[in-house]
């Protein structure tokens, strides 16, 4: 008893804070998707249930916002993704390893794949709308209302590339390292040069874990709104879709209406179709991520 | 590469001169007063929860709980920060005055316990891969040695893993720092230096999210805030760069390779 005592609670209360954590999370994930699924469906309390016109202009503010987001994620994507998947190349298979602008570099790449969302808030104002568009507005000739120097679509898309590089950097580089190296070895005795193991041997052996990450780095910045407020998303807009306007954003939506007072309630079903709508699909990028992981566990127990 | 936008940083930086008015430094002192209020209180909410979970999922669940246990707590990872926002500020700010009566519903303490909250799942998974890190045949060898579960973790298991749990913590705390959406919707955002944890605070990237707005291009206050913005880099980047020292000297010591 005097032995087993403090293993008794060790065992007990680890138990019970893990389980309790697991119950949490499970209940606020499923009560997030299932709860708000009736609002959705009907409206607030019923009060403005069936097709009335509230529910119409819902569901035409909720595809603007869906179309502002998915544009956004998309032009993101389009920037990032092959910038990234070459950085790791580069850094899995040409830099030269040991050499300290190798190491000062992956230094750089992992710090910032963990600094803050404001910060690159901060530098797409600093640098995409302060230098690049002013100077664009600059180059176009003297007209007095600036075209490209404020916020828009295209420099928030290029900011939150700017803030996914580093981690999808990271990510790629951890899944080329990941493809064993006698492959590597075995692809260069038969004569293969370096860009015929990169494309033949690396990428289709690696792709898995390259999607994965991916995938999870997109389904982030999906979620992400931090940098919007510097460079671009407002609350509501009259004008469309355009690479150098301001535009809606879905998540960006949630916290517009989140902070209004709770005395106006008639943002409400918006707010919550807002919160549901993006818990679902960021789960679902997440659950993505997860299937193709699953994946390449099973890949590796197979090669054992 | 993002290391593009470094120089813009450093031009705004250029324009900072040294004659900072006494009435700015006063307001960056709050604001950093702020953030160690809130990183704090997020620390001690994340700390007790993270870790006792990460050890039972680690070394004293069965195997075939943990397969479930360990990808259901990082699925919280996958829900935005907006949501989370928008739950502190709906659910838990009221329920939290309810309990204790505090002056103001949005104030320090809010913002602390959320973000703590938030970052449970980032550092529990953390934990876990540092203690599930440790050979399993130590924790089975002390056993065999006649330990009971408690105290090879405590002997065995713990040390060997305790500065990846350095490490994790460390990184926590970064996010914590650098947290905007869920401390700029429930902490009240006033510049307030006291030292009760119930009073609203703003911390540092708070101010920047919402300063930047009614900020003249150019102007004093401009290159102020890219000099906040510019401590937050490099304090985040320090504490990435610290916890990825001490990953990296233990893969050496288990003889891995290191990325």
């Amino acid at each position: 008893m005097n032995r087993g005592f403090p293993d008794w609670i060790f065992r007990r209360l680890t138990g019970v804070v893990a389980w309790a954590l697991f119950a949490s999370v499970l209940s606020l994930v499923l009560g997030l998707l299932l709860v708000v699924v009736p609002v959705f469906l009907s409206g607030w309390d019923g009060q403005e249930g069936g097709s009335s016109p509230a529910l119409d202009h819902r569901g035409s503010r909720l595809s603007l916002l869906l179309l502002g987001t998915a544009t956004r994620t998309l032009l993101m994507s389009l920037a990032a993704i092959p910038a990234g998947i070459l950085t790791a190349v580069y850094l899995a298979e040409y830099a030269p390893s040991g050499a300290r602008a190798t190491r000062i570099l992956r230094w750089l790449v992992h710090g910032l794949a963990g600094v803050p969302s404001v910060i690159f808030g901060l530098l797409g104002l600093g640098f995409w709308i302060s230098v690049v568009g002013v100077g664009l507005d600059r180059m176009a000739g003297d007209s007095a209302a600036p075209v490209w120097g404020r916020p828009g679509l295209l420099w928030a898309s290029l900011t939150l590339a700017m803030m996914t590089l580093p981690v999808l950097v990271v990510s790629t580089e951890q899944a080329l390292r990941s493809v064993p190296q006698e492959l590597r070895l075995a692809a260069m005795a038969l004569g293969a040069t370096r860009l015929q193991v990169v494309m033949r041997i690396l990428l289709p052996n690696a792709w898995v874990g390259i999607a994965s990450g991916v995938v999870l780095t997109v389904g982030r910045a999906f979620g992400e709104v931090v940098p919007l407020l510097f460079t671009g998303a407002v609350a509501e807009t009259q004008r469309s879709l355009a690479l150098d306007e301001p535009f809606v954003d879905l998540a960006h939506q949630v916290f517009v209406l989140g902070t209004r007072s709770p005395e106006h309630p008639s943002s409400r079903p918006l707010l919550l179709t807002c919160v549901w709508v993006l818990v679902f699909l960021s789960l679902l990028f997440h659950a993505a991520a997860a299937v193709l992981r699953s994946r390449i566990l099973r890949a590796e127990q197979d090669r054992l | 590469m993002a290391l593009e936008a470094m120089p813009a940083l450093f031009v705004r930086l250029g324009g900072l001169g040294t004659s900072t008015p006494i009435s700015s430094r006063w307001n960056l002192i709050s604001l950093g007063w702020g953030s160690v209020k809130v990183v704090m209180i997020a620390l001690t909410v994340a700390i007790p929860i993270a870790i006792p979970a990460a050890l039972y999922v680690s070394q004293v669940a069965p195997v075939r709980w943990r397969v479930w246990l360990k990808p259901t707590l990082e699925l919280m990872q996958g829900v935005p920060t907006v949501v989370l926002a928008f739950l502190a500020l709906w659910v838990l700010a009221p329920a939290l005055q309810r309990a204790f009566g505090a002056p103001f519903l949005l104030n320090g303490m809010v913002a602390g316990v959320a973000v703590g909250l938030a970052i449970v799942p980032v550092m529990f998974s953390l934990v876990e891969d540092a203690l599930s890190a440790v050979p399993r045949e130590w924790f089975r060898s002390a056993l065999a040695l006649g330990a009971t579960p408690w105290e090879a973790v405590r002997r065995v298991v713990w040390p060997a893993a305790a500065s990846g749990i350095g490490a994790a913590v460390l990184l926590g705390m970064s996010q914590a720092l650098g947290e905007t959406m869920i401390v700029m919707m429930v902490s009240g955002n006033a510049t307030l230096p006291g030292w009760s944890l119930w009073d609203p605070v703003r911390t540092v990237p708070v101010e920047l999210a919402l300063e930047w707005v009614g900020t003249a291009r150019g102007s004093q206050r401009y290159s102020e805030l890219f000099l906040m913005g510019f401590v937050l880099l490099g304090l985040s980047m320090a504490l990435q760069g610290l916890a990825r020292m001490i990953r990296i000297r233990n893969a050496r010591q288990r003889g891995e390779v290191a990325s």
